[in-house]
């Protein structure tokens, strides 16, 4: 296990061709925490784990990334998984051709650095396999092809598991889940919970925080921070949705601004 | 390259081709084959026909010829005389002829009736600057025989390769004939295959294309005993400024015969490919069926270009079935980014996705050490 880092995000703006989404983030997630997002649609949750991921097609316009004291913005999309950074993708891409054991194998080459034995791969990846209740077969299917929402997402949790990472970001991994696939990635998340992982929870609901007791609880909305609580704030928001901090802190939608509905 | 106990048959049929040598000229685009590939620039007189540098390896039971084609026109000059040029004109142009003139290099297989070599036979053929490689394999596989043939060339420099490939599959036989072409990223390169299928035989090409200035490369299949089978298989890697012009075609004469064509390549940088594939079925030849896919992953948005060009030509009403597809895609940069973010550079992403997309062709490949070594250089061309 990899000693940990604080992840710390500071006065973040992220475009998306002309549009701006992200307008100043303020965040920092120090190890040991975990930090659960929520927001309305469009307040630019999944740019934020994009952004921090690398992602080409966001442009990071100003503001710094760091995990530790690593600059994560001035360093390659692999590199920054390499430093620690996980993010779990929402909707994670197909790869015919590819096996799960193959590229599990490889990723955990490339961000353990070393070559891992087969043998002790597969011991390893057995045993994640068994935690996250998933059947043998799945290693050999190809990467995400014909799997199942469920599927996809314990896919993911899979390759967080092996990976240990000193921050993950889950980008609303418990949408579209049953209980019992929300169960298995609470467990997932709740084995790496420890003094040296971190945690942003990203979602739209309170049901998941249920299982991974999130430490803070932030309300992202207009591309910025504009809440942070206890777990009591996820509680208040999934009774009262989000009309009420808009109306406590003054924000008017930029739709409405617009003139648009 | 002459040699001291040359059969006469072979002497006449070298004068015959050097008199071809100084009326016909290079393959012109104005050919409709040739259309896709200008040989300008090429100076066939540069090269010098020096003794090809060929290594057989592989051992075999008895009864079985397996030995360099000038070593075999003077020891089985009858067995020799019979095949070699029943399947390709020497007077098509420049290149063929002085392939017929100064035949330099080659091998000879002859495998007897009933007799299944086990082993995978294999020739390596060496070339470097300067050098004229004119070479010529004939494989004759009498009834109910089985063998593996593969054929490697390597080289360095600006050098000429011209081959002619000519394979005969006897009534029942079964041949598995693959080459890996990895010459010199400077070498022009030109290669005519042909095969004939005897009765209820089943002839399996497999051919990987990865070196080579600019290559011509056919294999030009005759579906002719009744009954018989045919896959040909070809994966092809082009880098930088690479030209590769690859025919696969199958030419059904017979009833009831079967054959398909894959093809499948990855290009880079300027390369430009070109992938003729046809699959014909002629009048008489009842109850055939012929299928062919083809793709190209283009990786570059430099320029490189995959030209993929099937055709079916159909002139019999009974056929068992026909179909072509064929697409050129480029890299989907989500997967990219989806592997990276688990710590794959960007070149072990290209690289895992590139093998991804040749999986279902590769794992195909009927022999493993092929199989291997096609792998790896597709490895090497994408590092």
């Amino acid at each position: 296990m990899t000693t940990g880092a604080p992840l710390t995000v500071k006065d973040l703006r992220v475009k998306i061709g002309e549009k701006e989404i992200l307008k100043g983030l303020n965040l920092e997630v120090k190890p040991g925490e975990i930090h659960a997002i929520m927001g309305p649609n469009g307040a630019g949750k999944t740019t934020l784990g994009f952004s921090l991921m690398g992602h080409p097609r966001y442009e990071i316009t100003s503001g710094s990334v760091h995990l530790g004291d690593q600059d994560l913005l001035e360093m390659e999309v692999s590199d920054r998984a390499k430093a620690g950074l996980f993010l779990a993708f929402q909707y994670p891409f197909e790869v015919s051709g590819v096996t799960v054991a193959n590229f599990l194998r490889q990723a955990v080459n490339a961000v353990s650095g070393e070559e891992v034995s087969v043998w002790d791969f597969q011991e390893k990846l057995a045993e994640k396999m068994n935690l996250l209740e998933m059947d043998e077969a799945f290693a050999s299917r190809y990467l995400n092809e014909g799997f199942s929402g469920g599927e996809k997402k314990r896919n993911e949790m899979l390759q967080m598991t092996l990976l240990e990472p000193k921050i993950a970001i889950l980008d609303e991994t418990d949408s579209g889940l049953d209980i019992d696939a929300l169960k298995v990635v609470s467990k997932a998340v709740n084995s790496l919970r420890g003094p040296n992982f971190g945690a942003i929870v990203i979602t739209h609901y309170h049901r998941i925080l249920d299982h991974i007791k999130p430490d803070v609880v932030h309300v992202l909305m207009g591309g910025r921070i504009v809440k942070t609580g206890g777990p009591e704030l996820a509680l208040e928001i999934e009774k009262k949705g989000y009309d009420w901090i808009k109306a406590e802190l003054g924000i008017v939608d930029e739709a409405t601004e617009a003139g648009v509905k | 390259m002459p040699t001291a106990t040359e059969p006469i048959f072979l002497e006449g049929r070298r004068k015959a081709a050097l008199a071809l040598t100084s009326t016909l000229p290079l393959p012109s685009k104005l050919d409709e084959a040739w259309r896709r590939t200008s040989v300008e620039g090429l100076e066939v007189s540069q090269y010098k026909p020096v003794p090809a540098r060929v290594t057989l390896k592989g051992s075999v039971p008895e009864g079985v010829i397996f030995t360099d084609i000038l070593t075999a026109a003077a020891n089985h000059s009858d067995l020799v005389a019979q095949y070699l040029g029943s399947l390709f004109r020497m007077d098509q142009n420049l290149l063929t002829a002085s392939q017929a003139a100064h035949l330099n290099g080659g091998a000879f297989l002859y495998v007897p009736r009933g007799v299944s070599v086990t082993e995978p036979l294999q020739v390596v053929y060496e070339a470097a600057d300067g050098e004229a490689q004119y070479l010529h394999t004939l494989v004759v596989v009498e009834e109910n025989a089985e063998v593996t043939l593969l054929e490697r060339y390597e080289g360095t420099g600006d050098y000429l390769h011209v081959g002619v490939v000519e394979l005969f599959p006897k009534q029942g036989a079964r041949v598995r004939y693959g080459y890996l072409q990895n010459h010199s990223e400077d070498a022009w390169a030109f290669t005519f295959r042909r095969g004939k299928t005897g009765r209820d035989s089943t002839l399996d090409w497999a051919g990987g294309e990865f070196g080579g200035s600019l290559v011509r490369s056919e294999i030009i299949n005759e579906m002719n005993g009744e009954g018989s089978e045919s896959k040909l298989k070809v994966v092809f890697g082009a880098t930088d400024r690479q030209h590769q012009d690859l025919v696969a075609h199958q030419v059904h004469t017979g009833s009831n015969t079967h054959s398909d064509i894959l093809g499948r390549g990855v290009l880079s940088g300027r390369a430009h490919t070109v992938f003729r594939g046809n699959g014909q079925i002629d009048h008489a030849a009842k109850n055939a069926s012929t299928y062919q896919r083809q793709q190209a992953l283009v990786l570059s948005d430099k320029g490189a270009r995959a030209d993929s060009i099937p055709a079916l030509i159909i002139n019999e009403h009974e056929v068992a079935g026909a179909g072509h597809a064929a697409t050129v895609g480029q890299l989907d940069e989500e997967q990219l980014f989806y592997l990276m973010a688990r710590g794959l550079s960007r070149k072990e992403a290209i690289h895992m996705l590139v093998l991804a997309f040749l999986g279902p062709v590769l794992e195909q490949i009927p022999v493993e050490e092929l199989r291997e070594e096609m792998t790896r250089l597709m490895g090497e061309k994408v590092k």
